[in-house]
């Protein structure tokens, strides 16, 4: 046992479903599928529950994006974060603290009304935020860059662990069996169909399994001859020393690829990126990118200067050319299901669980999950998202 | 020289660092816990517990007990409202019972707003007031640097002294990287060592090898810290005002050891210290602020301490033998049984560290007994471990990542499987100085470096 | 090797054996701060450790151990001691949490690139 709802002993030879990856994502999709009645389920991870991408991430939660796409879908998740922690009986530690994307350049500033007209036509409320108004909520960001921003009150941060644990313990409570230290090889086929998985104890039967194994996805896709254009990408974080309350909501900043926030305990906790991607599955953190951080973040916040760094650390996702998930049934292989490529993965997972869940249990996609099928990568198309924090290197 | 403590003006000789300047003004709190705002004092000695950040000239978090004292600062104590003296968020702690943790998990998990509220509440109780003013925080800044030095040392103890001037005597070009004054732990070390055809007090020897390396042509001394080992083998240090960034061919860890903290109720109390932190305050900051002192240890390494508080002019009431601790299988031969002519010594085990605030006195248990002793100072000298972080992050590197790493709790040795690394000294487990071994060590990765 | 590992794994058993039951056991471990950077005391981890959290990285993200300005340098030892005698061994099976960097802590400032007009990256 690892973690509070992890099963002991070893799987059973067969299960109804068969979830890869014990992350938010795969969690939250084997939760989602015990509260519609199928509890026959087993969650595999050769590692601990959330010791992927799902422990390493920003914990940033929004979904004031410019697509219909992703607006759409993150708002469900958005709405699913404030009832989370009644409904798994766990604190979450959400935070509805706001979360402001910053606008530096004279283009991000013309863009921002355009961007928020868009999404209030999508249902999502925000507020466009002149100079001195973000100047207001973050008095410490630099002007020069904190030009103006759009705002979502509504959205914020929560506890990445909590989140992993609330899911894994409520999944569990429902009947769900959550294994740790089970490495899954391949996925099995036969005729078109997924037949189970290989893993290191032997086969498990299953009529439906799930890939939710974050940076290994496409791996794992290999197995069951699915081909997408997935990459592995590693994302880097750092975290400071506790100080005073300073910065009250999430702040990204597309101009400076980057994310930030203060946690309850009072440390910053901030990401950046830099053009392309570092392909690798490396959880060594680099030299290069700590620099980067530290400029970047002292840039827009001058104060953080004298603020002590702890803590430097990397995760791993996956990558559509797009950025967008991949989410629903793989094509060519019926019964293989993908909540793949997340690079908002945390924040999405709510929504994209209950409705990767719903599609599996009743056969049919729904709306908001549509856009999102495999089939768009190898027909070339792309979902345009342009308040992303990561490039896309120019290949979508 | 003088500095602003609090409103006081507070002297200090050159060199003294800023915790013994205010432990010497009778001053034993240096700041407050995290979470339970527990008194802290004085801890380490060599910025390893967090026990001592102060503010200093608007700079939060810096740590006193290794930052010497400039002259003309003004430094102030954190969290601790209304003063670190006396703190009323205090009454935290008589609350522990209730907020173990993952306490907050459990709390308002359906009442959002209050769990909001709650989670303000807690970061204002945590962050303090902690936060650099504008023109402390705009001051810190630095150079870049290339150093194209062969081998890089990381520490500058006796072995990482012997071990710069072994690679350097073979003609390569080193760099050594030290926070603070050259000489390590051992500079306040009694031990006999033997260097050479020499043998003399290991702070005797630690002074000479110092020396030697300040006056070698073939080596950089640095006073700053090694950041990390990253990926394409660059290994920043970190120094005033300047960032080095270093590839050598070789790297030498000679970080030394951390103190192993005791285990037993009360453990944080101000007054309960470190072996090395006490000799530190001794003799390198030759400060004494205690008058009665019982020492807590494992193995040899408590009486070698008994005896510098007692030339200090410090009582030593008790040398507690953990029972169950560094116990041998052959009687006669465990550390007990060859300290039991001192009449110090008692076979037993620490209860309890007691005061309402700071240390006032010590339960130990003998036979089944508890006696409480009335003691100013507990010297916890356990059999430290080694600093194996440095050469556990070369592992990570050469493996690909952290994970395919194993073990690494208790510090084997590591450098035998890692091409262009070597461990020597206490960082390696060594148990007792060996600076000839050392030198070797250094000798033999300088000559492996072709010119 | 410098110190005989498990030695607090004893020392711990010793005292179990003694005075190992009830109230006076958990308000001892209350008062015992495994982690002082973080305040986790012996009671936390023992707590958590009982509930579940039975894998040094997640008893870390449980208690905040080896995450406070040490990172570990001070309650990784004594961590890894408990988490033995609570798994009946002498060393923890599983590896210790990686040493990230850092390994003291260092000032944002101290990292900025000098030339600020050239930004590390980003979009300008
Ligand atoms: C530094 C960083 C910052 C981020 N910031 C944010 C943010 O602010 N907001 C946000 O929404 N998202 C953020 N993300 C992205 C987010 O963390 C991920 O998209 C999300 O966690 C993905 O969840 P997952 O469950 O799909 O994957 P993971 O959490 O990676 O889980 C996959 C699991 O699968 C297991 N696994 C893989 N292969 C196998 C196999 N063959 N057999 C058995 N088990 C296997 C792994 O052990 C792992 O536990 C960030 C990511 C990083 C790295
Ligand atoms: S004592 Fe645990 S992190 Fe410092």
């Amino acid at each position: 046992m690892t973690l509070p709802g992890v099963a002991t002993g070893r799987p059973r030879a067969g299960y109804d479903v068969v979830v890869v990856g014990a992350g938010v994502q795969g969690l939250a999709t084997a939760y989602e599928l015990a509260r519609s009645g199928v509890t026959n389920v087993a969650v595999l991870d050769r590692s601990w529950p959330g010791g992927g991408a799902s422990g390493r991430n920003g914990e940033m939660i929004r979904s004031a994006f410019s697509s219909r796409e992703w607006a759409q879908l993150f708002d469900l998740s958005l709405r699913r974060f404030s009832e989370l922690s009644a409904e798994l009986d766990f604190n979450i530690l959400f935070s509805p603290s706001g979360y402001l994307v910053l606008s530096t350049t004279d283009e991000e500033l013309r863009r921002q009304d355009l961007v928020a007209a868009k999404q209030a036509e999508y249902g999502v409320q925000s507020e466009v935020l002149d100079a001195a108004e973000v100047r207001r909520l973050v008095p410490h960001a630099n002007p020069e860059l904190a030009r103006g921003g759009i705002f979502q009150r509504r959205a914020g941060f929560a506890h990445h662990d909590a989140v992993v644990w609330g899911y894994l313990r409520a999944a569990a409570r429902a009947g769900v069996s959550v294994f740790s230290g089970v490495d899954v090889h391949a996925v099995l086929t036969s005729g078109g169909r997924v037949t189970g998985v290989r893993t290191d104890g032997g086969d498990i039967a299953a009529d439906v399994v799930v890939n939710a194994a974050g940076a290994y996805s496409d791996d794992l896709n290999l197995t069951a001859d699915v081909h997408l254009p997935l990459v592995k990408a590693r994302l880097e974080m750092i975290v400071t020393e506790p100080v005073k309350p300073f910065l009250r909501c999430a702040v990204a900043t597309p101009h400076l690829l980057g994310y930030c926030h203060q946690t309850a305990r009072g440390e910053f906790v901030g990401g950046t990126e830099l053009p392309g991607h570092d392909e690798t599955d490396s959880l060594n953190t680099t030299y290069h990118m700590l620099r980067d951080m530290a400029t970047k973040w002292v840039r827009l916040f001058p104060d953080l200067g004298g603020v002590r760094i702890l803590r430097n650390w990397a995760g791993t996702v996956s990558q559509a050319p797009d950025l967008a998930p991949v989410l629903g049934e793989a094509p060519g292989v019926s019964g293989y299901h993908l909540s793949i490529a997340w690079v908002y993965g945390f924040m999405g997972a709510p929504a994209a669980g209950r409705l990767l869940a719903e599609s599996i249990t009743t056969g049919r996609v729904p709306d908001v999950m549509a856009p999102f099928d495999a089939r768009r990568l190898i027909e070339g198309r792309s979902i345009a998202e342009s308040t992303l924090v990561v490039t896309t290197d120019g290949r979508s | 020289m003088a500095f602003t403590f609090e409103g006081r003006t507070l002297s200090a000789r050159p060199g003294q660092s800023i915790a013994s300047a205010i432990l010497q003004s009778g001053t034993p709190v240096l700041t407050r816990s995290f979470k339970y705002r527990r008194p802290r004092g004085y801890t380490c000695g060599y910025d390893i517990c967090g026990n001592c950040p102060v503010t200093v000239d608007g700079l939060p978090g810096v740590t006193s007990c290794t930052t010497p004292v400039r002259g003309g600062e003004v430094v102030r104590r954190e969290r601790g409202w209304p003063s670190a003296d006396r703190d009323l968020l205090r009454a935290t702690d008589l609350m522990a019972r209730f907020v173990p943790a993952g306490f907050q998990f459990r709390l308002f998990r359906s009442r959002p707003r209050l769990a909001h509220l709650a989670e303000k509440v807690m970061g204002r109780v945590a962050g303090a007031g902690r936060f650099p003013t504008p023109q402390a925080a705009r001051a810190v800044r630095t150079r870049t640097e290339v150093d194209v030095a062969d081998v890089l040392v990381a520490g500058g103890g006796v072995s990482g002294c012997a071990a710069a001037l072994g690679a350097a005597g073979s003609g390569a070009s080193v760099t050594l990287v030290h926070p603070g004054r050259l000489g390590g732990r051992g500079s306040a070390r009694d031990s006999i060592v033997t260097y050479g055809r020499e043998t003399a007090p290991a702070a005797e020897v630690a002074g000479r090898l110092a020396s030697a390396v300040l006056a070698h042509d073939g080596i950089r001394v640095v006073d700053g810290f090694v950041m990390s080992y990253f990926e394409t083998g660059v290994i920043p240090v970190v120094a005033d005002g300047l960032v080095l960034e270093c590839r050598p061919k070789h790297l030498v860890v000679a970080t030394g050891s951390y103190d192993v903290p005791g285990l037993f109720p009360g453990n944080d109390k101000p007054g309960v210290v470190l072996a090395d932190g006490v000799g530190k305050l001794l003799r390198v900051d030759r400060v004494v602020p205690w008058r009665r002192a019982v020492v807590m240890t494992d193995g040899d390494r408590g009486r070698a301490l008994a005896d510098q508080l007692e030339q200090a002019g410090v009582e030593v009431v008790a040398i507690v033998v953990q029972q169950g601790a560094g116990a041998s299988p052959e009687p006669g031969a465990g550390p007990a049984d060859r300290q039991l002519d001192d009449e110090r010594v008692l076979l037993g085990t620490v209860r309890a560290a007691r005061g309402a605030r700071v240390l006032r006195a010590v339960d130990v248990e003998v036979d089944g007994r508890v006696r409480t002793i009335r003691a100013d100072l507990l010297c916890v000298a356990l059999a430290p471990r080694p600093a194996n972080d440095l050469a556990l992050q070369r592992q990570y590197v050469a493996a690909g990542t952290t994970q395919a790493v194993g073990g690494g709790w208790a510090g084997a040795d590591l450098s035998s499987s890692t091409p262009g690394l070597s461990v020597v000294g206490s960082a390696a487990g060594w148990t007792s100085d060996d600076p000839d071994r050392a030198h070797a060590v250094g000798a033999a990765a300088g000559s492996a470096q072709e010119k | 090797m410098a110190r005989e590992v498990g030695v607090f794994a004893q020392a711990l058993a010793t005292w179990r054996g003694r005075r190992s039951s009830g109230r006076r056991r958990d308000a001892l471990d209350r008062r015992t701060i495994v982690c002082p950077c973080h305040d986790a005391t012996l009671f936390d981890l023992r707590s958590s450790w009982e509930a579940g959290y039975r894998h040094p990285e997640t008893l870390k993200r449980a208690t905040a151990v080896f995450m406070g300005p040490c990172q570990g340098k001070l309650c990784g030892q004594v961590t890894g001691d408990v988490i033995a005698a609570l798994q009946g061994a002498t060393e923890p099976e599983e590896r210790r949490p990686s040493v990230r960097p850092p390994l003291f802590p260092v000032r944002m400032g101290d990292l900025v690139y000098e030339d600020e007009s050239k930004p590390a990256g980003g979009a300008a």
